[in-house]
């Protein structure tokens, strides 16, 4: 092969990869990809899809649900429910994917699975309005008040410094799987809310949590459980005046969805979808001191999906 | 002819009624129809005549006076709330105790007089104390958040508590209203009495103490329907009498006192002669055959009653009770306007504490001054006031609260939050917490850079709405470091202008990663 032919060749080729990102074209990258059996991915990033139909592409990167729940398990599912916001205003988790995650999750066997938040706003008006209650219940999964003490039961966490103690939501401590699914936003006071800060609504003091070191205790949490699964909604994405903005102007469509194990690299990946550093992000850096999980994305085995 | 069916008519309404005004004590109307239960209530309506919505009032008043001059006292057996809790009790004790026969009871009209210069007294020193805790509604609405919706509370709690043992979440836990022992005292009296004269003599509650019966006994006694006894077929059996829960048949004198008469209609089918009736214009027949009457008596009584028509509707409008502490008064509700006016107006039905889907809304103690006792008032440590919510303005049936829109309560501003730096988590220790900014509604409450990585709350007052959700939320303890100082006087609170997009920056095709 004289020069010529090599630079050609390599000119040719470069074009072919150009073409194909360009074209987005469907089958080569798209939902219908076969996942590879022997190397799992350990974070799936999907995008310009519907919530749900997001989420099934991606669930089936994973190896579908069946690797999450198995027969007869009962699973927890935890999207964000705080504000009294309808899902186009980006405050609560998307109603569509928390429903198709019910879906999955009762197609794997599930036997019973259980939808709810701590909520800031009033829970009656929060669980209706973000149009969750009614999109759980319809997908076979029973809506559970999360609003009083009595729910919550005291747990010792393992290995903390401040959150040594914490009361947590009777049926973290009853069911086998948790399945956390977040809504990206900017934050006043955490800059981000994800998928740590998301677990914050399992918990029954949260005043404690803001009195002793906010940042710390995010993080402790998940020294007592991390979610077997986390599933980052980032189709709205409120990026000013977080979490509960009330103007359309500070949410932004993004239509993206990021799923993986790891919760601390699907915190840093998204704060990355809303600009921030993580190295800003206290509680990031408290994860990566605690090894909560991997922290440079480059040695994580990312499945992109387009659609 | 069968009489039967009058007293049949009046069960069905007044129980129809008493249903209707009861669940408008909960969560079960929606928006317009909530206050319609309301708005049949005539203290409520005299009260409201100096407000803001008075011609409607008016005419339903009026409405209300032209029902009594035709048919008597038929509000206190129909549309009363409390005649018909009363009427549940005598049925109770009915059962449960030997044969009791009700008597002719001529001697209470003193006792009535004096209360009434009691109720009209009190007004003139310029408190609706006497008022709130006489009123029928009040009382009823007292009774309802004091005993039905704490026992309501307990049943659903522990049903609650047995269903999540066996994995049944389908109820969920409620709030207890937040009751004092100084809130129960002048209640438990009252009921005290009310059980006493139940058990004992029917409806006299209705006959000495309330202001109410003894203000429509005004014009019933001059009514055109009346019940009338035929002298001639009457053998004084005295059956009526026995069954006369108002206790103002005189069998023995073959005679009927209209004042207190409640229309039960209850005499009408015992009668074993068909000598009692309820006919109109009896007494055009009897006004020959009918036994002097000393007018004397009658004009004085006219008099006071007048007095109190004047005292009820009028007095309090010129006198104003504003002895409040200045300091730590909680908030007044959105749509009172002002704390004057809001003492001016409000009778403690509690109707807006118990439909507040948040709890924010208790009774309060002393915080409004001793002339205010009770009222409702907005409690941060409770709850906070939903942003989105104007429940509590459409349920008064007062105008204490004058109905707002949404978008109107949304711009009405009871109260301002103020920082105390030396408590705040931030500015004390360094630490972020932003719970107040979080949860405030308006960004009234927005964190700004502090140090380094640090951000502090700061206050825009313009646009604080006085919700309570900082101070709420605050974790400080013992003291908040964020508190809602009320307004007197309400203000306007302005609309948060949407902070303008910095410059979009290009949207990255794909992921960032």
């Amino acid at each position: 092969m004289d020069r010529r032919e090599f630079i050609k060749s390599c000119f040719s080729l470069a074009a072919i990869a150009g073409l194909t990102s360009f074209t987005k074209s469907k089958p080569l990258l798209g939902a219908q990809s076969e996942p590879e059996k022997s190397k799992m991915p350990d974070l799936v990033a999907v995008r310009n899809g519907e919530p749900g139909q997001m989420f099934d592409s991606a669930i089936k990167a994973l190896g579908g649900m069946k690797n999450f729940v198995k027969k007869g398990q009962t699973v927890v599912v935890k999207p964000n429910i705080a504000w009294n916001s309808e899902p186009e205003g980006g405050g609560n988790t998307n109603p569509q994917l928390v429903s198709r995650v019910i879906e999955h999750c009762i197609n794997a066997g599930a036997k019973k699975v259980y939808v709810f938040d701590h909520p800031c706003d009033n829970w009656k008006t929060t669980y209706k309005v973000s149009g969750i209650e009614r999109a759980a219940k319809d997908a076979g999964a029973v809506v559970v008040p999360a609003h009083k003490e009595s729910y919550f039961e005291e747990v010792r966490v393992p290995g903390a410094h401040t959150l040594k103690k914490v009361k947590v939501h009777e049926l973290i401590l009853d069911s086998d799987v948790l399945i956390n699914i977040p809504i990206l936003k900017d934050h006043d006071s955490t800059r981000m809310t994800c998928a740590m800060k998301n677990l914050m609504g399992v918990v029954w003091d949260r005043r404690f949590y803001h009195r002793n070191d906010l940042h710390g205790c995010i993080t402790e949490f998940c020294l007592y459980r991390k979610p077997d699964l986390n599933i980052v909604d980032a189709y709205y994405v409120m990026l000013r005046n977080g979490p509960n903005s009330r103007s359309k102007e500070d949410v932004t469509k993004k239509r993206m969805q990021l799923v993986s194990t790891d919760i601390l690299a699907v915190d840093i990946a998204s704060s990355k979808i809303l600009g921030r550093e993580p190295e800003n992000i206290k509680y990031i850096t408290y994860g990566k001191e605690r090894g909560l999980g991997v922290t440079d994305l480059n040695k994580l085995n990312i499945k992109k999906i387009t659609f | 002819m069968s009489w039967r069916k009058y007293r049949v008519l009046r069960l069905f309404i007044e129980i129809f009624v008493f249903f209707l005004i009861f669940l408008s004590f909960f969560k079960f109307f929606p928006g317009f129809f909530k206050n319609i239960p309301g708005r049949i209530q005539i203290i409520p309506l005299m009260i409201s005549i100096s407000g803001e919505r008075a011609i409607l009032s008016i005419f339903i008043l009026i409405g209300f006076l032209i029902l009594t001059i035709v048919f008597g006292r038929v509000y206190c057996s129909f549309l009363c709330p409390l005649g018909f809790s009363q009427d549940v009790l005598i049925r109770f004790w009915k059962k449960t105790r030997k044969k009791r026969r009700f008597k002719y009871n001529p001697s209470f009209k003193k006792l009535r007089l004096l209360v009434l210069v009691l109720v009209i007294l009190s007004l003139i020193s310029g408190s609706f104390y006497f008022v709130e805790s006489l009123d029928p509604f009040s009382l009823f609405g007292k009774g309802v958040t004091y005993i039905f919706k704490p026992l309501l509370v307990l049943i659903n709690n522990s049903a609650d508590l047995l269903l999540r043992k066996l994995d049944i979440y389908s109820l969920s836990e409620m709030d207890y209203p937040k009751i004092h022992f100084m809130n129960l005292i002048p209640f438990i009296l009252i009921l005290g009495l009310i059980f006493l004269f139940t058990m004992e003599k029917g409806r006299l509650y209705c006959n000495t103490v309330c202001p109410l019966g003894t203000f429509l006994g005004l014009f019933s006694n001059r009514s055109v329907f009346r019940i009338n006894i035929d002298n001639n077929s009457c053998t004084s059996c005295g059956l009526c009498e026995a069954v006369c829960k108002a206790g103002c048949i005189d069998s023995k004198n073959k005679r009927v006192d209209e004042s207190s008469c409640i229309r039960c209609f209850n005499c009408l089918s015992v009668c074993p002669t068909n000598a009692i009736n309820y006919v109109p214009f009896p007494w055009i027949e009897k006004r020959n055959a009918r036994i002097e009457k000393k007018k004397g008596i009658s004009r004085r009584r006219f008099i006071s009653y007048l007095a109190s028509l004047i005292g009820f509707t009028g007095l309090n409008f010129f006198f104003r009770r504003n002895n409040y502490l200045d300091s730590e008064i909680p908030p007044t509700p959105p749509g009172s306007r002002s704390l004057d006016r809001y003492l001016q107006k409000c009778t403690a039905c509690y109707r807006c504490v118990n439909n507040c889907p948040t709890n924010v809304l208790q009774p309060s103690l002393f915080q409004y001054g001793i002339k205010g006792a009770f009222l409702p008032c907005m409690d941060f440590k409770s709850g906070f006031c939903e942003y989105e919510c104007n429940i509590c303005s459409t349920v008064c049936p007062t105008d204490a609260l004058i109905p707002l829109t949404i978008d109107e309560k949304k711009e009405v501003q009871i109260g301002e939050s103020y920082l105390r730096k030396d408590l705040c988590v931030v500015y004390s220790q360094n630490s972020d917490c932003g719970a107040c900014a979080e949860i405030c509604p308006t960004k009234a409450v927005h964190m700004v850079p502090y140090k380094a990585l640090l951000v502090a709350p700061e206050i825009d007052s313009s646009l604080c709405v006085g919700c309570g959700a900082c101070e709420n939320v605050c974790p400080t303890e013992p003291r908040k470091a964020i508190i809602v100082k009320a307004n007197i006087v309400h203000k306007k609170a302005e609309k948060s202008v949407p902070t303008i997009p910095e410059e979009k920056k290009k949207e990255i095709e794909g992921f960032p990663f």
